[in-house]
């Protein structure tokens, strides 16, 4: 199933796609479908079963999935409306498809995660681990939205896979990690590379000894530095979540190319990693970490602010996001 | 005005007025009945602190007329339905889920000036998660990750949002003041939460993530209530104190901080939106001499962390640690 939430004038609402190019409102098409059916209460039902926004429904049990199956099924067809006739289907063209989860709790992101980069790495002394830092919602922005970049040096791509959690947790087993995820996303972790590199450190001196500490609460957090979407795409959907191939193209180049392949830390360690640290809610997000460039390319010298354009983020399988770059 | 969330015996939540001294809790919506209807002005007082802030204008004057009617009044002052002994209420945090937590890094003006730092030196931050907060008697909770410490701060809660604010009118954009506690793991901050990595070119840098290390669940104890920034003592002149147990740890002044209230809040928000309720920390004191990071090993020692900022409130949390949890 693939999922967005998209805005057709009013609210933000949640919409399934069959082929990317319909969008249906959940929630009124199944009202419709309940109405037709000689439900009496058929909007009440529905904003319970299938309401219109994407973390109340992921929160939903088995008979919201019976609802999204039985709207996906209806949506095939084609011809929904709400149960007062509203219309209940778009074109996608005609809507703002947003972030899938505009609004999420947390949003995890891990850092240096691709075998090529992290294995040449110095690491400390300890069990191997990944790091992660975390992202505020404002970065948020939807996949064709432009990417508002301010005058502090190179600007970048970290083309990522985020998965959803789908419940509350603390303590997750690995067994279980696939368990909490709802599904997955196209996103792309711009980041201020020029910035963590001049003047995100600090070189601390204490008692006892030097500590050279980076912080991340800026270069990787300008608002609409994490253009997501357009579906977030039900995990049961993906036939291989550890063989997706991933590109980053900027006005048409592959600036970075690689596979989910390539990460060093899978689901079944991440999801119990970051559970014994951080209870888990559903709709949090968590950004598994980006790949490299491809040859004769070093894509953290690719300065999208300077050479304008557009920026392309695509995984196989999730979709494609298509943002504009827009000097601020 | 100090604004408080807390819950009642039958568990709900409910936005509390602290009074006379912090001694006693008003339910706001109650005493909100007592306003004269025209001056309600059709009002209706959320259960929760956030949504009050997000109201505006609208709920801080309902707030102020509720505080007004109350004063004025020695039967509501009396009337047990209405005003609670503070002890008798379970205090939480005031704001629960900030859209977004800032916490300002390394802010003490004698560190700061000491450290190596980039040749334009501007305030370094990271993000806090929601999951840290817990209330200002709440149990903290201390993996076993090697020291963890304390780091007592004053956090700005934000009324208004914007972006570009100028710094000339960043204090307009201040809901008020709260005490937190921003819970660090040193230990782990220096020896795991680092990798050097090696660049295409040639060169090597060394990065920290603060993804882990300050945001384990309860890393930040708050409140007990916010004081409304018109009554607020000023931000940048307030005594800062940790105890663990009866052992002064730390100690100093939010007037030797490098940044400001309305710097931060300024610098802030050219990169991020700020919306109602978002928190920034603004960043700790130092380790009180002999004390220092290693030894103040909170889950070691354990006992009670109590983190004051003069004139703006006290937490109390006991310490629970876990072992065996990484």
């Amino acid at each position: 199933m693939k999922l967005c939430t998209f805005n057709a004038g009013q609210d933000d609402r949640v919409g399934l796609t069959i082929d990317g190019e319909t969008i249906v409102d959940v929630n009124l098409a199944y009202a419709g479908i309940l109405n037709a059916a000689g439900e009496p209460k058929a909007s009440s039902l529905a904003d319970v079963v299938a309401p219109p926004e994407i973390i109340e429904l992921i929160k939903g049990g088995a008979s919201t999935e019976v609802a999204l199956g039985e709207v996906a099924k209806a949506a095939a067809k084609g011809g929904l409306a709400g149960p007062n006739g509203e219309q209940a289907m778009f074109k996608a063209d005609d809507v703002h498809i947003k972030a899938p989860v505009p609004a999420p709790s947390k949003i995890f992101a891990i850092a240096i995660n691709n075998k090529q980069k992290f294995h040449i790495a110095e690491k400390p002394d300890c069990e191997e681990h990944p790091n992660y830092f975390i992202k505020v919602p404002t970065c948020l922005t939807g996949p064709y939205d432009p990417i508002e970049i301010p005058d502090i040096g190179i600007v970048g791509s970290e083309i990522e896979v985020a998965a959803v959690i789908s419940k509350t947790a603390r303590f997750v087993k690995p067994e279980d990690a696939m368990d909490h995820i709802y599904g997955f996303m196209t996103h792309n972790d711009i980041t201020a590379h020029e910035l963590r590199d001049t003047s995100e450190w600090i070189v601390s001196k204490r008692p006892e000894g030097d500590v050279r500490l980076t912080y991340s609460g800026r270069y990787k957090c300008f608002d609409t530095f994490s253009p997501m979407g357009p579906w977030l795409v039900t995990k049961d959907e993906i036939k291989d979540i550890n063989n997706l191939s991933m590109v980053a193209r900027h006005n048409g180049k592959d600036v970075q190319v690689g596979s989910t392949d390539d990460m060093v830390f899978g689901w079944d360690y991440l999801i119990p990693y970051l559970s014994a640290a951080h209870t888990l809610y559903p709709g949090d997000i968590v950004s598994w970490g980006t790949v490299i460039s491809p040859e004769g390319v070093n894509f953290q010298k690719i300065d999208l602010r300077g050479e304008g354009g557009y920026l392309e983020s695509e995984v196989e399988q999730l979709g494609t996001l298509n943002n504009p770059i827009k000097p601020i | 005005m100090k604004l408080c969330q807390y819950e009642t015996n039958n568990g709900d939540k409910a936005i509390g007025l602290a009074i006379a001294d912090g001694e006693k809790i008003a339910d706001l919506k109650q005493v909100f009945q007592a306003v004269p209807t025209a001056d309600q002005a059709g009002y209706q007082v959320p259960s929760d602190l956030q949504r009050l802030i997000e109201d505006g204008p609208a709920g801080l004057a309902a707030a102020r007329a509720a505080e007004n009617a109350l004063l004025g009044s020695p039967d509501l002052l009396g009337n047990p339905e209405a005003v609670f002994a503070a002890d008798a209420v379970r205090l939480c945090a005031p704001v629960s889920r900030p859209p977004k937590f800032f916490a300002i890094a390394i802010n003490t003006r004698h560190n700061w000036e000491k450290a190596l730092k980039p040749e334009n030196p501007h305030a370094t931050y990271f993000i806090k998660l929601a999951t840290c907060i817990v209330g200002p008697h709440d149990d903290v909770h201390i993996p076993d990750i090697g020291y963890v410490g304390s780091e007592v701060e004053l956090a700005v809660i934000i009324g208004k949002g914007g972006r570009h604010i100028p710094e000339d009118k960043a204090l307009e954009h201040v809901f008020g003041y709260t005490v937190h506690n921003d819970i660090t793991a040193h230990e782990m901050r220096k020896t795991t939460e680092w990798i050097q990595v090696k660049r295409p070119d040639g060169s090597e840098e060394r990065l920290t993530y603060p993804g882990r290390y300050k945001n384990y669940d309860t890393f930040s104890p708050m409140g007990p209530w916010i004081t409304t920034a018109d009554e607020a003592p000023d931000p940048n002149k307030v005594t800062l104190r940790a105890w663990l147990n009866d052992d002064l740890v730390q100690e100093g002044s939010s007037a030797d901080h490098v940044y400001g209230v309305a710097a931060l809040i300024s610098y802030l928000s050219d990169a991020h939106t700020l919306e109602p309720g978002d928190i920034i920390s603004t960043g700790t004191v130092p380790p009180k001499p002999p004390w220092t990071h290693p030894k103040i090993d909170l889950g070691r020692i354990g006992g009670v962390l109590t983190t004051r900022a003069d004139g703006f409130g006290e937490l109390k949390n006991p310490i629970v640690f876990d072992e065996g949890v990484v």
